[in-house]
């Protein structure tokens, strides 16, 4: 079957997915809108307040998206100032979902200084986690504008969507439920499905959306954990300033470091990060399934694991109390460890294997294509692409023989090789959703570099 | 579902195991949900919180009038009248705070064995000099096999932040 044809044939599928990405969207501003007017009539409640002001970030963030991936498929000089204009929006929305934070939640008791000093103590430590998780794909590191847009939906648009939902949550199980084991069960379920699926409807928007960069499992991963990092940071600012109000003047800065040392440091790459990584690993397989059924299960066993996970934390957290002892801070970590640890343990698996799944497709696809003689790939070039190492090697090289231009060029092309032997990999399973003739455009893309490079 | 010649299919196997154990973990929270919030009839009775007083630990009285907010200071206690109950009906009352923990508290016992405990008095957290702000619950429970089944009486009060 020609490009032309396998590109014909999946077009069609492309217009139903952006419609179910942006009935998505709908539907999320739209509950949020009702929800937080709603909430604010009935209730007047902080929270609620906190919703209502928190729709012009939503806009904001809304914008910087649409304005940011827009730009991708822009000339480099549009490229770069839509970025930058998307970037503006994004620092605006933050900092404007920060001071909605501070201003309707935590003003009064922790006050503005203490709120900007927790972000600025999060900063630091999401950041570093932000940056190792791009560095786990090691075939294709994922971009990153869409690793911080992730990061930025789960800090602003998650969080937003679930202060409304537990709180209703919460008033309505606090009158009519048993105070105790049953209430913080009900409230655990709570925290599991409305967290796990406000993150993962992000994930979800990103699958859908941005089909040409969510290539697979590690991917998945990779976007979820990066959702699931944004609404920790955002998480963790709520609870220090929080915490830091309560148990002020004595103890308010005791209680606050401890909140950002278990939450960002401790708990940065368990608890949120890997319970939205399982959701992304689930649509990350799914990505690479044919049939309905095959995907429903891996997409439903993600976020059933995610909620669960959630879930058990929540609710059996009493099971494993913390001493005043010179054992507490020991306990502290037994009990992440323990209690977190097999889902953390769960996603390093299907990390570990999904790239080495992914580096034996990419290996097989590129002596496939150097077989084929079209100039994209050589038969030499060939270990070296398929070896993380070599290639970091190379580019090395290449800064040495030709400073840092070369080794942009040298990092460029094999990019683009392997982007192409991503492309023939999707093909070969029969789940290719690119435009017609991008391997074709590919195979330009790679000799242009490969003339600028001169390593042929 | 996915052929055994597919590379992906071990990812596949355990990702539908981890949707298995997930459902168990999901199952297992509620049967535990079920255990504390039983299917029991109701009983319709209904106790009577005569107010939440501000409370002298000292002396064991009450003092002001009938209130629903507090300070971070103040110590402060339900007075409940035990006797509108039906006398042999277990029932017991308990304070939590904003953090969901018992913070005072009396009963199990039967109603008539409670009519001389009218005031139940909050207590400050293990580690804490004064109360955590927040909101707190007083609930009246009614007992059977050893735990509570139903709420026959509710009141909620805050404790502001600053005194």
């Amino acid at each position: 079957m020609s490009l032309t044809a396998v590109g014909q044939r999946f077009r069609p599928r492309r217009p139903s997915r952006y419609l179910v990405a942006l009935a998505i969207t709908l539907i999320l501003i739209g509950v949020l809108a009702v929800s937080a007017v709603l909430d604010y009539i009935n209730l007047e409640v902080i929270p609620s307040r906190t919703a209502l002001f928190g729709l012009p970030v939503l806009g904001l963030v809304a914008g910087a998206s649409y304005v940011g991936i827009r730009a991708l498929g822009s000339d480099p000089e549009h490229r770069r100032r839509a970025l930058i204009r998307a970037s503006v929006y994004l620092g605006i929305a933050l900092m404007l979902w920060l001071l909605v934070i501070d201003v309707f939640t935590f003003t009064q008791a922790a006050g503005p200084l203490v709120a900007v000093i927790c972000a600025a103590a999060c900063v630091p430590t999401t950041g570093f986690g932000l940056w190792v998780l791009r560095r786990l794909d090691r075939n294709e590191a994922e971009p990153w504008r869409l690793v911080m847009v992730a990061a930025a939906w789960g800090a602003v648009v998650a969080t937003s969507l679930v202060i409304w939902g537990e709180t209703v949550w919460d008033d309505v199980t606090t009158n009519v439920l048993l105070p105790g084991p049953g209430l913080d069960t009900s409230t655990a379920f709570s925290a599991g499905l409305l967290e796990e699926i406000a993150k993962g409807l992000a994930v979800v928007l990103l699958f859908l959306v941005m089909r040409d960069e969510f290539d697979g499992i590690v991917d998945g991963i990779v976007y979820g954990a990066a959702v699931g990092m944004g609404f920790n940071f955002m998480e963790s600012i709520s609870y220090m300033t929080h915490l830091y109000a309560i148990f002020q003047p004595h103890q308010g800065v005791v209680a606050a470091g401890v909140q950002w040392y278990a939450r960002q440091v401790l708990g940065l790459f368990f608890g949120h990060a890997t319970y939205t990584a399982l959701i992304g690993a689930g649509l990350g397989i799914a990505r690479q399934l044919r049939g309905f059924r095959p995907k429903l299960i891996t997409i439903g066993s993600g976020w059933l694991i995610a909620i669960a996970g959630h879930f058990s934390w929540d609710a059996w957290l009493t099971f494993f109390p913390i001493s005043h002892g010179a054992f507490a801070l020991f306990e502290v970590h037994l009990r992440t460890i323990v209690m977190e640890g097999p889902f953390t343990a769960a996603v390093v698996i299907l990390l570990v294997l999904g790239l080495h799944i992914e580096s034996e497709a990419l290996a097989r696809q590129l002596r496939a294509e150097a077989a084929e003689g079209k100039g994209a790939v050589e038969e030499a070039e060939v270990p070296r692409l398929t070896s993380f190492w070599n290639r970091a090697l190379s580019r090395f090289d290449a800064l040495r023989r030709g400073g840092f231009r070369a080794y942009r060029q040298v990092a460029r092309l094999q990019q683009a090789q392997l982007e192409l032997a991503m492309e023939r990999w999707h093909r070969e399973r029969q789940v290719l959703d690119s435009a017609p003739g991008t391997e074709d455009m590919l195979r330009e893309q790679i000799r242009l570099l490969r003339s600028a490079a001169a390593v042929r | 579902l996915v052929p055994a010649n597919d590379e992906l299919r071990p990812l596949y196997r355990i990702m539908r195991g981890l949707g298995m154990v997930a459902i168990a973990i999901l199952l297992l929270g509620l049967v535990e949900f079920l255990h504390f919030e039983p299917f029991e009839p109701k009983t319709g009775a209904t106790a009577e919180i005569l107010g939440i007083f501000a409370y002298d630990p000292e002396s064991g009285t009450k003092s002001g009038p009938d209130a629903s907010h507090f300070n971070r200071d103040q110590v402060f206690a339900a007075e409940v009248n035990w006797s509108a109950l039906p006398p042999g009906m277990v029932v017991g009352a308990r304070w939590y705070n904003s953090f969901q923990q018992e913070v005072g508290g009396t009963g199990p016992k039967q109603a008539d064995d409670l009519t001389g405990q009218p005031l139940i008095p909050i207590h400050v957290p293990e580690g804490l000099e004064r109360n955590l702000p927040g909101h707190y619950t007083f609930v009246v429970e009614r007992y059977a096999r050893g735990q509570p089944v139903e709420v026959i009486a509710r009141r909620l009060i805050k404790v502001e932040r600053t005194p």
